[in-house]
């Protein structure tokens, strides 16, 4: 029976880890997915302020690759939020006519950025990345037609920073459960285990009893019942039996 | 066994409450962990949204339009709530507090808020454009506030709320999975029990109440138990001492009689010769001795096939739910040959390989023994897994998936005939009732962990969990005993001939249970919900983890309803009427997608089709042998069984193949509807076939 309760634990342990590891996980990702869906929404929140001002300026007929304003704006735009490394305008064929960062408008925008944005249409595109992921929406002119895409450059490094700060307190929350719960479940297992033991224990004192009437009776309860009583009868019978030839042999050995 | 099934409910139902327990305080930790994290997070993004409401009020300002007379706000304020649909209340206030324009509805107090000193300080500080966003929570909102000031002088502030209950929803998103991972921790725990204990537990119990009815018989004769398979070694201890004393006692007197038959005759005891007579009479009626190591029976050997089964199996089910989308995406063009059909060639190839190598592998089983078999076809569906997460295009992926196939058929095989090798002819519905039972809990589990796997980690991240999983599976196998299959299991996969075959399908009794009845459901069964609603959920928005969800739901229904029919099945009329009316009944859940396109009818036609096949399936099986009496006189019943599975199982291959074709003509509503269609109606004719082919029974000749 000690290997059985040994087993019992395990098993606790065991579904206690898979359950409360399974929810961990999938809360963490849900964190995961989450934060990282209000970072980009807060990027292309930021993205759309500069897209209203880009409007602005091509409903006043300036060319779309000639707002003067337009640098300071994308300038002050990523200083007001820590998390966007760069803000940068390509025209339709990748050329990069606007950035926070200057050296990038001698490279044209990534094919992947160009890609996602053709891809996505007029809606909202994301390319993740290594080090920095980019979020992107794209500019339309007067008529309706796409000019071109802005991009907002994102720190991979915050989301990521945020995602293990909750990563932990998740991990540590569900430690904390799969610990209490699996000693719980063990404790409850072992009390069910309990009545086995009990029933096992009845059929024990059956076979130990010396007395033949208590034998039987105990016998009848519990685990095997009726099996276990005929058992018991049975052997009684066949020691009486043989105890009662003895008995003859050495009685009518001593007349 | 019922006191052991009371001891499994008992130890299961503690468990599972102890689970609940556990994912309800896991649900509020991580409640409290997320609004404690989230909340700065969402005051950020709030911030961005509320700068764009800024920096329009500022350029309209910037135009000499007054502060106080500015239009369209409310429309710009609608803009941001469908931008950013957590929004729940935006105002913009003077340089008072005072509301100008507001929106939604607005938190408790929170007039009172806008005037107090610490928002109206904001308007003050030395650089309030670039003042750092914090929530404060007013009434039931957290509420972001970003002063509104020129160079010259402030002139409001722009205050939005978001509800605190944006957590709840996010946690209360998260609810259907752990639902599933409590249903699934509940087969896993019985799962678990059984491998862990229950299975030895039954022996033992099975083992003692033998002992002790052999006992009451009179046979004494003891017998040595394994102690290491035994979960009552005292008990059996105390039961051999019992039976060891009368045994000594026995042989005790025998001895004396002997003895005492050895002295001279004058010399001998009087009783002796009526003890001697009593001692034969004694051995007559009782049985004395030791009958040496009890070896254990086959049906003991049985269980042990469970475990291996069900992590194998698991494995493959993992993929159900996101298989069809993983191939779309490693989609290359095949000439000749349109997308919609290249997506379901990987499944259709798996189900043909299955289809064709069981009885090739049945009789390489026959050579290699059931343990080797299940263990190299592990090895290569693990590989098949491992290669299939790391698949270029969806050419190599075939390769890969054959490989998958294989190693299914092989472990399927060996351990169909490992159950039937170990199980006695009048165990053997509860033998493979044991065998089906892996299958099903595998079902259960496999689709919908797998559906929040790839969901969370990746489709590739969950097929190289799956190959874990089927080397995992090694391990429990190569717990079992080494046997090689008997004559019963090497008759039942003996390769069918060509001749056969072409007999069988000649026979209109044989067509009607395999062509109306078989092969139609499992088309539904791999069409529907192998290949139609993984791809489907993705079409209308839905995420892998709800396929995985509803295929969860049509396991659960077969577990639940299939043991039911089978006491049902008791006359011909009645199996007619359950494989007719299941088929039928598992059509209309394919017709039902006409009424709508939804989750919910979805789910709908899934658990029809899964009660459908439930009514169906055991009867089905049986009716082989009711109607095919000649069939199987003439050619074995090994024979008969073997083409019928076979077509079976091609009918598993065609599925996702018609559904593609359809789907590629009519897109998918339709493509359910018609497969659904056209079961119904293979339903309705096979009822009306049957019926007349009893009528025409029952006429004199």
């Amino acid at each position: 029976m000690e290997s059985t309760q040994r087993r019992m634990i395990i098993v606790a342990v065991l579904v206690c880890g898979f359950a409360v590891g399974m929810a961990g996980l999938l809360n963490y990702f849900k964190y995961r997915t989450t934060v990282h869906r209000i970072v980009t929404e807060r990027i292309l929140a930021t993205g759309r302020s500069v897209e209203h001002s880009i409007q602005s300026s091509l409903l006043l007929g300036l060319q779309f690759g000639d707002i003067g304003t337009l640098p300071g704006t994308l300038e002050r735009e990523r200083a007001a939020d820590d998390v966007i490394t760069g803000i940068d305008v390509f025209d339709m064929e990748g050329r990069v006519l606007y950035s926070t960062d200057r050296e990038r408008t001698a490279h044209p925008a990534p094919a992947t950025w160009l890609a996602a944005g053709k891809k996505a249409g007029t809606g909202a595109w994301i390319v993740p990345g290594p080090v920095e992921s980019a979020a992107g929406i794209s500019i339309e002119n007067n008529f309706g037609l796409t000019i071109g895409y802005l991009s907002l450059r994102y720190s991979n490094e915050r989301v990521q920073q945020s995602a293990y700060e909750a990563g932990r307190q998740i991990a540590i929350a569900s430690l904390a459960v799969f610990a209490l719960a699996a000693a719980l479940s063990s404790f409850a297992l072992l009390a069910v285990m309990r009545r086995l033991r009990r029933d096992v224990a009845a059929v024990e004192s059956a076979l130990r009893a010396v007395d033949p009437v208590r034998a039987s009776a105990a016998a009848g309860r519990g685990l095997f019942g009726p099996a276990l009583q005929r058992f018991v009868e049975t052997i009684r019978a066949a020691e009486t039996e043989i105890a009662g030839l003895r008995a003859r042999m050495q009685r009518d050995a001593s007349r | 066994m019922s006191y052991l099934r009371g001891i499994y409910l008992r130890l299961a139902g503690v468990l599972t409450l102890v689970v609940l327990a556990a994912l309800a305080a896991n649900a509020m930790l991580s409640h409290r962990a997320f609004e404690r994290t989230l909340a700065p997070e969402m005051a950020k993004k709030i911030a961005s949204v509320g700068a764009s409401i800024r920096a329009l009020v500022l350029t309209a300002v910037g135009n000499d339009i007054d502060f106080t007379a500015l239009y369209g706000v409310d429309q710009r304020f609608d803009e941001v709530k469908s931008e950013a649909p957590e929004v729940s209340y935006i105002a913009i206030t003077d340089e008072h507090g005072k509301i100008l324009h507001q929106r939604f509805r607005p938190p408790a107090g929170a007039t009172d808020y806008f005037r107090s000193p610490g928002v109206l300080a904001q308007l003050s500080a030395p650089d309030p454009g670039t003042a750092s966003a914090t929530a404060t929570r007013v009434g039931d909102q957290y509420v972001v506030s970003l002063p509104i000031v020129t160079p010259e002088r402030p002139l409001g502030t722009v205050h939005i709320g978001v509800d605190v209950r944006f957590v709840d929803d996010i946690v209360l998103d998260m609810l259907l999975d752990v639902v599933v991972v409590l249903v699934v921790s509940l087969f896993f725990t019985l799962e678990l029990l059984h491998f862990m204990f229950g299975a030895r537990l039954e022996a033992s119990l099975r083992a003692l109440v033998e002992a002790f009815e052999r006992g009451a018989r009179g046979d004494f004769a003891t017998r040595q138990t394994n102690q290491a398979e035994s979960v009552f070694d005292s008990l059996f201890q105390l039961m051999n001492g019992a039976l060891g004393r009368v045994n000594a006692a026995y042989a005790a007197l025998a001895r004396d009689i002997e003895n005492g038959k050895r002295v001279p005759a004058h010399e001998r005891q009087p009783g002796l010769a009526h003890a001697g007579t009593g001692l034969q009479q004694l051995g007559q009626r009782f049985r004395f001795g030791d009958d040496g190591p009890d070896a254990a029976s086959p049906e003991r050997l049985l269980s042990k096939v469970r475990a291996p089964l069900f992590v194998f199996i698991l494995a493959e089910e993992l993929t159900r739910p996101f298989l069809p989308t993983y191939v779309k995406e490693l989609l290359v063009p095949l000439p000749g040959l349109a997308p919609e059909v290249v997506v379901a060639l990987p499944i259709a190839l798996f189900m043909l390989i299955v289809a064709l190598g069981q009885p090739f592998f049945g009789v390489y089983c026959g050579r290699a023994g059931y343990r080797r078999t299940m263990m190299i076809g592990a090895g290569i569906a693990a590989a098949g897994f491992a290669a299939t997460a790391l698949a270029a295009s969806v050419l190599d992926l075939l390769l890969w998936r054959s490989l998958c196939a294989l190693g299914y058929a092989m472990v399927f095989v060996a351990a169909q005939g490992y159950v039937l090798d170990h199980s006695t002819t009048a165990g053997r519905v509860r033998s493979f009732a044991l065998f089906v039972g892996a299958i099903m809990a595998a079902a259960i589990c496999g689709p919908s962990i797998g559906g929040i796997l790839a969901d969370n980690i990746g489709e590739r991240s969950t097929f190289a969990i799956a190959a874990l999983l089927a080397l995992g599976s090694i391990a429990v196998i190569r717990l079992m005993p080494e046997s090689r299959p008997g004559r019963a299991a090497a008759a039942e996969t003996r390769l069918p001939r060509l001749r056969e075959i072409s007999s069988l399908m000649a026979n209109p009794r044989f067509m009607a249970v395999t062509g109306l009845a078989a092969m139609p459901a499992k088309i539904l069964l791999t069409g529907v919900c192998f290949y139609l609603v993984p791809l489907y959920m993705l079409s209308i928005g839905e995420n892998q983890a709800m396929a995985g969800r509803i295929l969860m739901a049509y396991a659960v229904i077969m577990v639940l309803i299939a043991p039911l029919t089978p006491p049902l099945a008791t006359t011909r009329e009645r199996m007619h009427w359950l494989v007719g009316g299941g088929l039928v009944v598992s059509g209309i859940g394919g017709l039902l997608m006409l009424a709508g396109g939804g989750i919910g009818w979805v789910l709908a036609a899934v658990m029809l089709i899964g009660l459908g096949q439930s009514l169906a399936i055991s009867a089905q099986s049986a009716l082989v042998a009711d109607q095919c009496e000649e069939a199987i006189a003439q050619l074995g019943e090994g024979t008969v069984y073997g083409v019928y599975r076979l077509l079976e199982r091609i009918g598993n291959a065609l599925g996702p193949i018609i559904a593609g074709t359809l789907v590629l003509h009519f897109d998918y509503r339709p493509s359910f509807v018609v497969i659904g269609a056209a079961v119904a109606l293979c339903g309705a004719i096979f009822m009306t076939v049957a019926h007349r082919n009893s009528q025409l029974a029952l006429k004199p000749a």
